[in-house]
C-alpha cells in the first residue's frame, strides 16, 4: 500500500562557493516523502543534510544554489520558484521548524501575535479567524490558553518549541521540515514532544521530515530513515530494518557509537577520521577512508545506489549489484 | 584571535587599510621631513599678508605675513606626535587598569565605573580646560599629559567590558584551574584576546587625542604658544578676521587636514575591528 | 574517612544569591548533596539541565566554596580550608575537561605553546628540551600522532575531536589524580565522541585516575561509569552502582529518565510525563519531584526525604523506600523490591 509522494527530489546536487572552490556539499539525492509518513534524514556535521532541507524551503543563503536536479513538490517545481511564489509557497505547503527556533522568536511580541501574523501573512484569513486558529493550535500542542498573551522569555523551552510547531502546523501544510527539533531540549522535554509531532502527524495527515543526528532518537520515531555522509544519502529504508540488518558500514558505525541502555556491557568504537574533501572530489567511495571494509573497487567510483530489500537500499560496493558490476562488482563477504 | 599571516595579509588588503595608512604615512613624513620640505621658515613673517595662493606660496599667507603652506607642514608635527603619544599613554595606562579591574572585579571595578559615570555627566572639554587652567603650562609635553588623565577612565572602561566577557571564557578558567598566577592569565592569556579591541579603542583614542589638541590649541589654553600647530592656525586665523578677508586659503587647510587625519585613523580603527570581529564570528563593540 | 575514599562531599549546599538590596532571593542550586567517590572510581552525574550537576563538579574542582557542608579530599583536607599555596596544588590535582573543546583552548596560542606552559607548571625547572620532549608525549598518550604536526598548529585549525584531545592531554601535563569532565562530548559527533571516551577509559585505567563525569545521557554514564549518581532540581535523588540504577531504577524519576531516553534497543511501555523542572528559588521543604510524581504520597509535600540505603552501595531519596513509612501505608513502588521489569515505567502511564 504505497502512498503518494508528497515530495520527491531527484538527483539533487547543491554547491556553494569559498576562495578555496566550489563545495559540493550535497549529490545525487534522490528521495521520496510519502503523504503523512515521518522520514527521518540522520547524519553527522558536514554531511549537508541540513542544506538539503534548505533547498527544499527555497532559503538557501550565499553562494548557496542547487547545482542539478529537481524538488518536485505535488508538481510543483521547488527550484523554479521565485519571488512572489516562492513566498506563497513556503508556510502553506510546505514549512520549516529552523534549528533553534525556539530561541529565535521575536522576543517583544506576544505568542498570538506570532502566530497571527504568521497566518495572515500567508493567507487572506481575518483577524478574528487567525486569533480562532491561534487557540486552536495551542490546544493542538497542548499549550494553555492564557498563554496567548505570553511572550517568549515567559515560557520554557519545551513550550516555546510546541508554540514554534504549532506557527509551522497553522496553515495545514502538506509537509513540515523540522531540523534538529529537539536541540537543547531536556530528554524527558524531548520524548514528550516528539511523541506530540507524531500524534498530530497522525491525526492532521501531514508528512515529516525530521533533520537529526540523533538516530535513536529517529529510529524511535521515524518509520523510514535515510542516512547520509560527505553529502550521499549512503543507506535508506524502514527504521527495524535499519535497525536490525544495517547494511552500510557507517551506518552499522553510527549506530554503534551510541551507548546503549542495556544488552551485556561491550566496548563500542567509533568512527576515527574525518569527512572527506568536498572541493576536490577524489574519485571512489566518499566514506573509504573511514571504512573496516574498504576494498580495491571502493576507489574507482562512488557506489550507485542498490536495493537490498524490500524498501532498503544502500550505495555500498559489499552489496551485490548489476549496477556496481561495471566497475568489477563487488567481491562479495 | 589568531595573529597568523593570513589574518595580517588580508588586512593589509583592505582598501580602507591602503587608504588610511597612505594618509597618515604622508601626514607622518611630512611630519618628520619637515625641515626639508617646508618652503619657508614658518615663523618668517617677511613676506605680504593675506597673499592668496600663487606660485611663490602655495597656499598663500596669513595675515602676519608668514607662508600658510609651510605652517601646515610643520604644524603636523604637533598633531602627529600628541595625537600618538596621548594615545599611547593612555592607552597603556587605560588597557592596564580596564583588564585588572576587569579580571579582579570587585571594589576597584565598581569605583572605576563610578568615577567614569561621574565625569560622563560633565563635558570633556570643560573638564580639560579646567584641568589646563589649573596646571602649570608645561607646554606640548603638558598637553599630553592633560589629555591622557582623562582619556584613560574611558579606555579602562571600555576594556574592562571586554573582559568581564572574556574572562567568563572556558580557556580562562582552565588556565585558573592549571593554577597559572593572575598576573600571567591577565597578561598573557587574555588580553591577546581582546588585543583587537585594544587596537580599535587606541585607534579611536589617538583620533580623539588630535581631535583634543587641536580645541585646546584653537582655545589658546595649552600647549606651546611659541610652536606653529593646526588648532592655533585656526585660532589665530579666526581671530585676525581671515573669515572678514575671505582668506580660505587660511582657515580650510588646517581644519581639512585635522578633518583628514582623524578620519583616516577611523578608517584604521574600522579596518582592525572588521578583521577581528570576522574572525572571531562575534561581536566586538567599542562602547 | 574511610581507606579508598578519594572525595567525600558531605552535606554540600551552595546557594546563588540575587545580590538585591530588597526582596533577595536565594538560588539553590545544589542543596544537601553527600556521597563518597572512590580511588580511581568512575562516578557518572547525571540529570537534565538545571539540575545542578554542573555546579557539583564546579564545587568538587574547589572553583568556589559551598555556602554549606563540606568536600573533603584524601591528601588535602577540607577544600575550602586550604591556604593559597596548598589550594594551588589542588586546583592541580582535579582537572577539567569542558564541555565545548574550542573554547577551553585559547585561540591565540599554538598548541605547543599550550601544551609546554602546562609542563612548566608542573615542573617550573624543566628545560626547554624536556617541555617539548613531554608535550610530545602527552600528544601521542591521547593517540594524536605525529606528534610534530600538531605542535605548531592554532586551535581553529583543528577538528572537534582532536581539540577535545588536547584539552585531555593538557589536563594529564599537571599529573592530576582527579578528572571531571562536564559533558565531554556533548560538542561532538557521536561517531568521535565514543573514540574520546574510549581514551578517557584507557587513561584512567593505565595512570590510575578517578574519573567524575557529568552527563545528561543515561546510555552514556552506562558505558564510562561504574557508579551513578543522579540529580534532580539540586539535589540527589538516586546513587548506585551503574548496572543496579538501569536495571533496576528505584527512583521514580531514575524510571522517567530511563524511559525516556531514546534507544531503539531498548523496549519500554509509552508513558506521558506530566510537568516541569521545579524553581530553585527558595524551595519549600518538600520532595522536589512532588508535581511531577505519578506515586507521590502526603508527606512527600511537606516533608523532604533523606537519603536512605536501599541495598548495599545503593541509596534513594524517596518516602516509598524510607525505613520510616507510616505503617500500613502501601507504598506503590513496594518497598526494598526493585521496580518492575519494565524499567517501573508502568507507573507513568
Amino acid at each position: 500500500m504505497e502512498r503518494e509522494a508528497v515530495l520527491d527530489i531527484r538527483d539533487l546536487a547543491i554547491e556553494y562557493t569559498i576562495p578555496r572552490g566550489t563545495v559540493h556539499a550535497v549529490s545525487s539525492i534522490n528521495l521520496e516523502v510519502r503523504a503523512g509518513e515521518i522520514l527521518g534524514l540522520a547524519g553527522e556535521s558536514g554531511c549537508g543534510k541540513s542544506t538539503v532541507a534548505y533547498s527544499i524551503m527555497g532559503l538557501l543563503r550565499g553562494t548557496g544554489r542547487v547545482s542539478g536536479g529537481t524538488i518536485d513538490f505535488r508538481g510543483t517545481q521547488v527550484v523554479d520558484l521565485k519571488g512572489e511564489q516562492l513566498r506563497a509557497f513556503r508556510w502553506d505547503r510546505v514549512s520549516m521548524v529552523l534549528q533553534s527556533a525556539m530561541n529565535n522568536l521575536n522576543p517583544v511580541i506576544t505568542v498570538r501575535e506570532q502566530l497571527c501574523d504568521a497566518m495572515e501573512a500567508h493567507s487572506t484569513i481575518s483577524k478574528k479567524e487567525s486569533l480562532q486558529r491561534a487557540r486552536e493550535l495551542l490546544r493542538m500542542v497542548q499549550i494553555e490558553e492564557e498563554r496567548l498573551s505570553a511572550f517568549p522569555h515567559q515560557l520554557s523551552g519545551g513550550m516555546r518549541q510546541r508554540v514554534v510547531i504549532a506557527m509551522a502546523l497553522a496553515l495545514r501544510p502538506d509537509l513540515v521540515i523540522m531540523d534538529e527539533p529537539t536541540t537543547g531540549l531536556d530528554v524527558v522535554v524531548q520524548y514528550a514532544i516528539m511523541r506530540e509531532i507524531a500524534r498530530l502527524s497522525r491525526e492532521l495527515g501531514f508528512a515529516i521530515l525530521i533533520i537529526s543526528h540523533d538516530l535513536p532518537l529517529l529510529l524511535e520515531i521515524c518509520d523510514r530513515l535515510a542516512i547520509m555522509y560527505a553529502g550521499k544519502i549512503v543507506e535508506l529504508g524502514d527504521s527495524r530494518t535499519l535497525l536490525t540488518h544495517p547494511a552500510h558500514p557507517y551506518t552499522q558505525g553510527l549506530l554503534n557509537a551510541f551507548p546503549p541502555l542495556v544488552g551485556p556491557p561491550a566496548r563500542l568504537e567509533g568512527i576515527p577520521g574525518t569527512i572527506p574533501d568536498l572541493v576536490e572530489v577524489a574519485p571512489g567511495c566518499l566514506f573509504r577512508e573511514r571504512c573496516k571494509s574498504r576494498m580495491a573497487v571502493c576507489d574507482t567510483r562512488h557506489p550507485a545506489t542498490t536495493a537490498v530489500g524490500a524498501n532498503h537500499t544502500v550505495a555500498c560496493y559489499l552489496v551485490e549489484s548489476p549496477a556496481n558490476a561495471s566497475t568489477g562488482g563487488s567481491h562479495g563477504r | 584571535m589568531t595573529w597568523d599571516s593570513d589574518t595580517i595579509r588580508r588586512f593589509f588588503r583592505y582598501k580602507r587599510t591602503i587608504a588610511a595608512l597612505t594618509i597618515i604615512a604622508i601626514f607622518t613624513a611630512s611630519a618628520i621631513l619637515a625641515p626639508l620640505i617646508s618652503p619657508y621658515d614658518p615663523h618668517n613673517i617677511n613676506f605680504k599678508s593675506f597673499d592668496p595662493p600663487s606660485a611663490a606660496h602655495w597656499l598663500g599667507t596669513d595675515s602676519y605675513g608668514q607662508d600658510v603652506l609651510s605652517q601646515l607642514i610643520w604644524g603636523s608635527r604637533i598633531s602627529i606626535m600628541v595625537g600618538i603619544f596621548a594615545g599611547l599613554l593612555t592607552s597603556i595606562v587605560g588597557t592596564a587598569i580596564g583588564v585588572i579591574s576587569g579580571y579582579k572585579k570587585g571594589v576597584l571595578g565598581e569605583v572605576l565605573m563610578r568615577v567614569v559615570d561621574l565625569f560622563l555627566v560633565i563635558p570633556n572639554l570643560i573638564l580639560l580646560i579646567l584641568l589646563a587652567a589649573f596646571l602649570p603650562n608645561l607646554g606640548t609635553f603638558g598637553e599630553i599629559i592633560i589629555i591622557s588623565a582623562l582619556g584613560w577612565l574611558w579606555m579602562a572602561r571600555s576594556i574592562r567590558a571586554q573582559t568581564l566577557t572574556e574572562g567568563s571564557r572556558d580557556y580562562i578558567l582552565a588556565a585558573r584551574a592549571l593554577g597559572i598566577p593572575d598576573r600571567e592569565i591577565m597578561f598573557k592569556e587574555l588580553l591577546p584576546n581582546i588585543l583587537p579591541v585594544v587596537l580599535a579603542n587606541m585607534i579611536l583614542v589617538i583620533t580623539a587625542a588630535i581631535l583634543t589638541e587641536a580645541s585646546l590649541s584653537f582655545l589658546g589654553v595649552a600647549g606651546d604658544p611659541t610652536t606653529v600647530s593646526w588648532g592655533r592656525m585656526l585660532a589665530l586665523a579666526f581671530t585676525n578676521n581671515a573669515v572678514i578677508y575671505n582668506a580660505w586659503w587660511w582657515t580650510l587647510p588646517p581644519g581639512l587636514c585635522i578633518a583628514t587625519l582623524g578620519f583616516s585613523f577611523i578608517l584604521l580603527g574600522n579596518a582592525v575591528l572588521d578583521l577581528f570581529a570576522r574572525n572571531r564570528g562575534g561581536n566586538v563593540q567599542i562602547q | 574517612m574511610a581507606g579508598d575514599e578519594l572525595i567525600v562531599v558531605d552535606s554540600v549546599s551552595r546557594h546563588f544569591s540575587n545580590n538585591a538590596l530588597m526582596n533577595r532571593r536565594e538560588l539553590y542550586a545544589v542543596h544537601e548533596v553527600s556521597f563518597a567517590v572512590g580511588k580511581g572510581e568512575r562516578l557518572a552525574i547525571v540529570g537534565e539541565s538545571g539540575c545542578g550537576k554542573t555546579t557539583l563538579a564546579r564545587l568538587i574542582l574547589g572553583l568556589y566554596p559551598p555556602t554549606s557542608g563540606s568536600i573533603r579530599v584524601d591528601g588535602f583536607g577540607e577544600v575550602h580550608a586550604l591556604d593559597r599555596a596548598t589550594m594551588k596544588l589542588y586546583r592541580r590535582a582535579t582537572q577539567m575537561i569542558f564541555q565545548d573543546p574550542f573554547a577551553a583552548l585559547n585561540p591565540a596560542h599554538q598548541i605547543g605553546a599550550i601544551l609546554r606552559r602546562a609542563v612548566r607548571l608542573f615542573d617550573r625547572r624543566a628545560s626547554l628540551q624536556e617541555q617539548e620532549r613531554r608535550s610530545v608525549e602527552l600528544l601521542e598518550t591521547v593517540g594524536l600522532m605525529p606528534a610534530g604536526d600538531f605542535m605548531s598548529k592554532y586551535p581553529h585549525q583543528l577538528s572537534g575531536g582532536q581539540r577535545q584531545r588536547i584539552v585531555i592531554a593538557r589536563a594529564l601535563a599537571v599529573r592530576p589524580s582527579i578528572l571531571v569532565a562536564d559533558e565531554p562530548t556533548s560538542m561532538l559527533d557521536v561517531s568521535i565522541g565514543i573514540d574520546i571516551l574510549n581514551l578517557m577509559l584507557d587513561l584512567g585505567d593505565r595512570e590510575k585516575l578517578t574519573f567524575i563525569i557529568v552527563t545528561h545521557n543515561l546510555g552514556q554514564a552506562r558505558y564510562f561509569a561504574q557508579r551513578i549518581l543522579v540529580m534532580y532540581a539540586g539535589t540527589i535523588v538516586e546513587i548506585g552502582p551503574a548496572k543496579v540504577i538501569l536495571e533496576t531504577p528505584f527512583h521514580p524519576y531514575t524510571v522517567l529518565l530511563l524511559a525516556t531516553t531514546p534507544d531503539p534497543h531498548a523496549t519500554r511501555p509509552e508513558i506521558r510525563p506530566r510537568g516541569e523542572p521545579p524553581s530553585l528559588w527558595e524551595p519549600k521543604n518538600a520532595c522536589r519531584f512532588y508535581d511531577r510524581c505519578p506515586v507521590r504520597l502526603d508527606r512527600c509535600r511537606t516533608e523532604f526525604p533523606p537519603l536512605e540505603q536501599v541495598a548495599p552501595g545503593h541509596y534513594v531519596r524517596c518516602f516509598h523506600y524510607s525505613r520510616s513509612a507510616a505503617a500500613g501505608a502501601e507504598p506503590a513502588i513496594g518497598a526494598g523490591r526493585p521496580a518492575s521489569p519494565k524499567f517501573g515505567a508502568d507507573i507513568f502511564q
